[in-house]
């Protein structure tokens, strides 16, 4: 089966791997745009379906969590595979796999996702999830520029 | 075109001043909209994140924003429902502890503990009061009477120097009662710890020195053993389950106060 992702890019999805893919796995259809994910997403999407290929069962994920560690809740394929990625990356892991009804990477990525905010405070949380922490310098200088302009502008109207 | 004004005023009049801060914040400022994580991501989807947590955590997301309190406010009922049957359950172990309880009492345990108190009720209260005439007592004989002093008060400090403490109680009318009437089923782990103390003296030791002190230790030592039993450690176990439904139970009217608001 064969996916387009948001930016083009093509990904041609073998059937043993395809399996995870619960909502589209059974269906006829040969080619599918994914509007909403980008190639980077489906890369990783794909990379866990691919590490996952020969197991037949996936253990479900005991909740609530009863250890911070990550690698004594879930199998350690799993847990090399979530535990460096940002809140936005899981965020958009999260959409896909719902999207594509891949549930237990659904589960991985809320898990390390709660791992990530079991014990902060809401401040911390707030800035976690807060756009400044994810904007790039140029982006800031951007944003500066614009405020000047706009003082420049109301300097100009009010003479 | 008119109508179309008219749903929106309607819309606007039914929000609230904040949601419409929120509103034109969002629109005067897009790029913040765009970015922040919170507004992108659906309720669903953080109900999936938070269930990985356990209810405290939870409730502490509930002040990271107005959005996230939302969120948490349509999981309480669920919550709510978790800890009911949480209760059901220890309420079910507690009448099954109780079950084996009455199934395995044995009257025999409690023969030692009758005999020392027998024991110790057939001393003439003088004798117990000569003990208070001590000024430095031997070191055997302060360190019984501070133990005894500790099983019959858990608020009774041990000190360095509570000699005088200890002889303040000898002197005291109830003293003999607070021993006979002891509840041991109320005794503190705390206690206990200090009370097993008692195991490194023996009755030999202490009868040379007074009959009094002997009499309290065969008493000490008795109530450690009983307190120490199995059955004593089951009725440790139903307390701290009742303990924890009564917790749960609190939580559960704090959490339908959080929803009902």
């Amino acid at each position: 089966m064969k996916f387009n992702t948001q930016d083009g890019q093509a990904f041609e999805i073998a059937d043993e791997t395809l399996k995870y893919f619960t909502k589209v796995c059974k269906t006829n259809v040969e080619t599918l745009n994914l509007t909403s994910i980008n190639s980077r997403i489906m890369k990783k999407v794909v990379q866990y379906c691919e590490i996952h290929q020969e197991d037949d069962i996936i253990p479900e994920i005991q909740k609530p969590l009863l250890s911070n560690n990550l690698y004594e809740i879930v199998g350690f394929k799993d847990a090399e595979y979530i535990t460096n990625l940002e809140f936005e990356e899981l965020l958009h892991i999260i959409k896909a796999a719902e999207l594509l009804g891949i549930n237990t990477l659904v589960d991985l990525s809320c898990a390390q996702f709660a791992i990530k905010i079991r014990g902060k405070s809401p401040e911390q949380i707030k800035s976690y999830l807060s756009s400044k922490m994810h904007k790039t310098d140029e982006e800031f200088q951007r944003q500066r520029d614009g405020e000047n302009m706009a003082k420049i502008q109301q300097m100009q109207s009010s003479d | 075109m008119l109508q179309t004004l008219s749903t929106v005023l309607n819309n606007i009049k039914t929000k609230s001043k904040q949601e419409i801060y929120q509103l034109s914040n969002n629109l005067n400022n897009p790029d913040q909209t765009k970015h922040n994580m919170l507004h992108q991501v659906r309720p669903e989807v953080f109900n999936q994140i938070l269930i990985f947590l356990d209810i405290q955590q939870i409730l502490q997301f509930r002040l990271v924003s107005r959005r996230a309190n939302e969120t948490i406010k349509l999981m309480l009922p669920k919550q709510i429902h978790n800890l009911q049957y949480l209760i059901v359950e220890q309420q079910n172990e507690i009448q099954v502890k109780i079950q084996i309880l009455e199934a395995t009492k044995n009257p025999n345990q409690q023969q030692d503990l009758q005999a020392a108190l027998n024991q110790i009720s057939e001393i003439p209260r003088s004798r117990f009061v000569e003990l208070k005439h001590y000024a430095q007592p031997p070191e055997i004989i302060e360190k019984v009477i501070t133990l005894v002093c500790l099983a019959t008060d858990s608020t009774f400090k041990i000190q360095k120097d509570n000699w005088k403490e200890c002889q303040k109680r000898l002197g005291q009318g109830n003293f003999i009662n607070s021993i006979l009437y002891l509840d041991i089923s109320i005794l503190k782990e705390k206690q206990l710890k200090y009370l097993e103390q008692v195991n490194s003296y023996t009755e030999e030791q202490t009868a040379s020195k007074s009959l009094v002190v002997r009499a309290l230790l065969i008493f000490l030592k008795a109530v450690v053993e009983l307190r120490k039993s199995n059955l004593y450690k089951m009725f440790d176990e139903i307390t701290e389950l009742e303990h924890k439904i009564r917790k749960k139970k609190q939580f559960i009217v704090n959490l339908e106060k959080i929803n009902d608001n």
